[in-house]
């Protein structure tokens, strides 16, 4: 597909001309971007909707209050961000200049992914136009109402030539990874993430993969349960349980299980009603396979509650189950669907153990009023990212780089850590011509005096 | 699967989470002190007998760079340990915030054999000090170091937590095979993209120092007795064998006519009349390299040196003139103790020169015009970049030492070690009360509801969102 090489060199010969270099332009495509948001805000929440069923106020606060806020953050930041950085000298570097240059990459590949098919697209998008680069975006093609938007709008609003969208597929995706680039950040799950990497390792092209997992969720018998069961019914929940930092599981104690699904059952029907199907606020599953896949799940499960489907609608009830094994279908792969397992354990050791005798999530949870059980969970195992006493927030600070590790994920990003893994970081240092007397000493002849 | 038996040794021992804590790693750490102590008559003469380097040359790149590497670790450490608080916005004022340091797990560091001793120490500190098991892969080339890695270096470590492996290509891509959770690796382009595939199964995340061709362009205002003498120093190091040499020189015709008789008396200046009596000169690794290095030497003129003496491995330094960028010379990475100069018209035909190839890992650039210096580094790419010499950007542990593009990715050093081999976690702890002000993020959501999240993110330019 010629099509593919032509939209990359044309990228490229666009990055060489040196336009995407100074402050003053990046920070005009931000601005750029910035009124696109806000211009086509109805567009984007109208293609959110067709793709997800996601409403207006989901929509906006998932998708574009983020986004806002990330673009206004960048804009404001960037000139401190990309100044070069003094750095420590020693004896023999004292009367020189030594500083750290943040310098673009080059040609950076956004893959997005298509549950939250907007901000996924657009954060990335704003830290490498930040860094300098030109930007190849490729939206995924199954949140097909929003990949079309993108691939319309942009070009509308940005320069063509540097930040070009490419639309299609997995056959279209395979030719674009043929090509180099100088970064490829890759939303999605584990089985592409390799592939991506590995198409990368033929060009030696830096990755950040930003993959999945099943993130777990402990609840300590000690925490007021009817907080903790609001919040995860939340995240849990939300864009129908096709979020990667969802909680993907509960573990906790036999004795509150009971509990917990009472606070959840009592939460999903302040959140949505006595008909969930009927709420504007809750989403559907993005298309038929995963549909069956999810559903799939709950074979020879103990549905506690849920479990209601409409194929024709890609509905699926928030569901919970309890007393699920860890050996089932449902605790194997990562659910991305309203699907809640509850397993069982003795005590906080054996949760511990638990998470750890499983592939490093891409973020970890844990529920205490006990101050030293939560430090001692998030010491003794590793995510992504975690937060204490909630699930998902700490997506939303952009000072906490946003990232997995092992499994689900290598690099990270967010706010300046965007600007950062789409920068490189050049060492430099000046020197004098002059002053050579200091300089002798390291030239031979050597005599014993010098060593 | 023959390494799977020590994989799993070491992950066990991982798990166990004995190089957790600060002590620990203090302890190891301490230990390659005393490693680098009282082998260094070794190092000595491992490293003279792979590749006949001189003593000043191990002791200021071999030992004093580890060595800074290592007290800078060990004084720093604990502060690099700590949990990193973070910004938060207004909303989350009651909530604590921060990045945790934490080790990967099992981890592979591959050495070449040129820098044999710190280019296995340099990435092993940082290893040890972010909490990491190792295993340890030096190179088959510097026999007698590789020998010296393997029989010294465990003696000194816990060997539950670190393992040196030996062998070639076959023993190294059985190695490959077993899933570490980081791979450092130092070495050439092609190899590298080898070990990043095999990364790629394992998701597994990795450094690469790698290298290229690092050009050093010579304006025609600077002093050029130093200039002459910095080039020289940078380029017959270890016999040319070093990654970030200088690897061609690019100036004017008249510069290079200046430059000649300055490089001459420079080498003999360090090197004596015949450079081969003289101890302060290295010789070519291995047969295989020295065959290679000199089949170059028939790429344009020789102005200076040329001699061989394949006994010995020996290369003289040596300066070529008439080189024509399709020489065979200018194709691939010296490696050697030959500096070839291509002539250009002015500087911006040197710059379309270094941008119309691969960047490299190091660019130079001499002029006593500032404004020069400037222009070569702002409208070039590389690696790291030094003006008005060769090199030194190397010995501060303050500044990132990597590649870009085919010279590599990641990038090490001081405590930018310590961070490649951490994962930085991000983690946010929130209080149960105050539940009311979560309400906003919860449905249903009115139109009420909608108004205030809109209103509120409308400050989002001076203060930060405040979803939360």
């Amino acid at each position: 597909m010629e099509r593919m090489q032509q939209v990359v060199s044309r990228a490229r010969a666009a990055f060489n001309s040196g336009r995407s270099r100074s402050l003053e332009f990046r920070i005009q495509q931000l601005k750029a971007l910035e009124r696109m948001v806000q211009e086509k805000e109805k567009d984007i929440l109208a293609a959110l909707h067709a793709d997800l069923h996601k409403g207006g106020p989901n929509a906006y606060s998932h998708e574009i209050l983020g986004v806002l806020a990330e673009l206004a953050q960048t804009m404001e930041k960037l000139p401190s961000w990309a100044a070069p950085q003094p750095v420590k000298k020693n004896l023999m570097t004292m009367r020189d200049e030594a500083y750290i240059a943040y310098e673009p990459l080059g040609v950076v590949l956004v893959i997005g992914a298509w549950n939250y098919p907007f901000v996924l697209v657009m954060q990335p998008l704003i830290g490498a136009i930040a860094a300098g680069n030109a930007v190849v975006v490729k939206p995924s093609e199954v949140s097909e109402n929003t990949a079309q938007l993108v691939a319309d709008l942009l070009p509308q609003y940005l320069d063509r030539e540097l930040y070009p969208v490419v639309t299609g597929g997995v056959p279209e995706t395979t030719e674009l990874l043929t090509q180099r680039f100088d970064h490829i950040l890759y939303t999605g799950n584990s089985a592409v993430g390799k592939i991506v990497m590995a198409a990368a390792a033929k060009h030696l092209t830096p990755v950040t993969l930003e993959l999945g997992g099943k993130s777990p969720c402990y609840i300590d018998k000690d925490c007021d349960l009817a907080v903790a069961c609001r919040r995860i019914t939340w995240g849990k929940y939300m864009n129908c349980g096709q979020t990667c930092i969802a909680p993907d599981y509960i573990l906790c104690e036999p004795s509150i299980q009971g509990k917990v699904v009472e606070n959840i059952k009592a939460t999903l029907q302040e959140f949505y009603g006595e008909d969930v199907k009927s709420s504007p606020d809750y989403e559907r599953i993005v298309n038929k396979r995963h549909f069956q896949r999810v559903l799939g799940l709950l074979e020879g499960q103990k549905i506690a509650h849920g479990g209601e489907a409409d194929e024709a609608s890609c509905f699926i009830a928030p569901t919970i189950l309890t007393d699920v094994s860890p050996e089932s279908k449902v605790m194997e792969e990562e659910i991305f669907g309203p699907v809640l397992p509850i397993v069982t354990v003795k005590s906080v050791e054996e949760a511990i153990e638990f998470i750890n005798r499983r592939e490093k999530p891409l973020a970890l949870y844990v529920f205490s009023n006990n101050k030293q059980l939560i430090k001692r969970v998030i010491s003794e195992t590793s995510s992504g990212g975690v937060t204490g006493n909630d699930v998902i927030m700490h997506f939303f600070l952009s000072t906490l780089p946003f990232g997995g590790v092992g499994h689900s994920g290598m690099g990270a990003y967010h706010g300046r850590h965007s600007f950062e893994t789409f920068s490189h970081r050049r060492s430099c240092l000046i020197k004098d011509l002059k002053m050579e007397s200091t300089n002798k000493i390291r030239y031979p002849p050597v005599s014993q005096k010098k060593v | 699967n023959p390494y799977a038996g020590l994989v799993s040794h070491l992950r066990a021992s991982w798990l166990s989470r004995k190089t957790w804590t600060r002590e620990y790693r203090m302890a190891q750490l301490e230990a390659l002190g005393h490693f680098l102590d009282e082998k260094k008559q070794e190092i000595l003469e491992a490293t003279a007998a792979d590749m006949g380097k001189p003593p000043f040359e191990v002791e200021l790149s071999e030992l004093l760079l580890c060595k800074n590497e290592l007290h800078e670790t060990l004084n720093n450490l604990s502060h690099w340990m700590r949990d990193k608080q973070v910004e938060k916005p207004l909303a989350t004022r009651l909530d604590s915030a921060f990045v945790r340091k934490e080790p990967y797990g099992v981890v592979l560091i591959m050495a070449p054999w040129n820098y044999p001793i710190y280019l296995v120490l340099g990435p092993l500190i940082g290893a040890i000090a972010a909490g990491n098991c190792v295993i340890i892969k030096p190179s088959e080339v510097s026999k007698n170091a590789e020998k010296l890695v393997a029989e010294a270096l465990p003696r000194y470590l816990d060997k539950d937590c670190f393992a040196v492996v030996t062998g070639g290509v076959q023993e190294t891509t059985r190695l490959l095979e077993n899933k570490f959770d980081y791979i450092f690796y130092t070495g050439s382009p092609s190899v590298g993209r080898i070990v990043m595939t095999a990364a790629a199964k394992h998701l597994t995340p990795v450094t690469l120092e790698l290298g290229g061709k690092n050009p050093c362009y010579v304006s025609d205002t600077c002093d050029i007795a130093n200039v002459a003498r910095r080039v020289a120093w940078g380029r017959f190091f270890n016999a040319g064998q070093t990654c970030i040499a200088p690897d061609y020189l690019l100036c004017t015709l008249e510069m290079q006519e200046k430059l000649l008789p300055a490089l001459r008396e420079a080498i003999t200046e360090f090197y004596g009349p015949n450079p081969q009596e003289s101890p302060d000169f290295g010789r070519i690794v291995g047969d295989k390299q020295f065959q290679r290095v000199q089949r170059l030497l028939c790429s344009g003129r020789v102005a200076i040196g040329g001699q061989t003496d394949e006994a010995e491995r020996y290369i003289a330094p040596t300066v070529l003139v008439e080189v024509q960028p399709s020489d065979p010379i200018m194709q691939e990475e010296i490696f050697g103790p030959i500096l070839p100069i291509i002539v250009v018209a002015n500087m911006d035909e040197a710059i379309d020169f270094i941008n119309s190839r691969e960047r490299p890992l190091a660019i130079y650039a001499f002029s006593s015009n500032d404004k020069v210096v400037n222009q070569v580094l702002e409208r070039t790419s590389s690696g790291g970049f030094c003006g008005n010499d060769t090199l030194m950007h190397v010995t501060l542990t303050s500044l990132p030492f990597g590649g870009i593009g085919n010279s590599g990715l990641g990038m090490y050093h001081g405590k930018f070690t310590f961070d490649t081999f951490s994962h930085r976690r991000g983690c946010l702890k929130r209080g149960m009360g105050r539940e009311a002000l979560n309400a906003p993020r919860y449905p249903p959501y009115s139109q009420k509801k909608f108004g205030i999240v809109r209103a509120t993110s409308k400050v989002a330019r001076k203060d930060d969102c405040t979803l939360l």
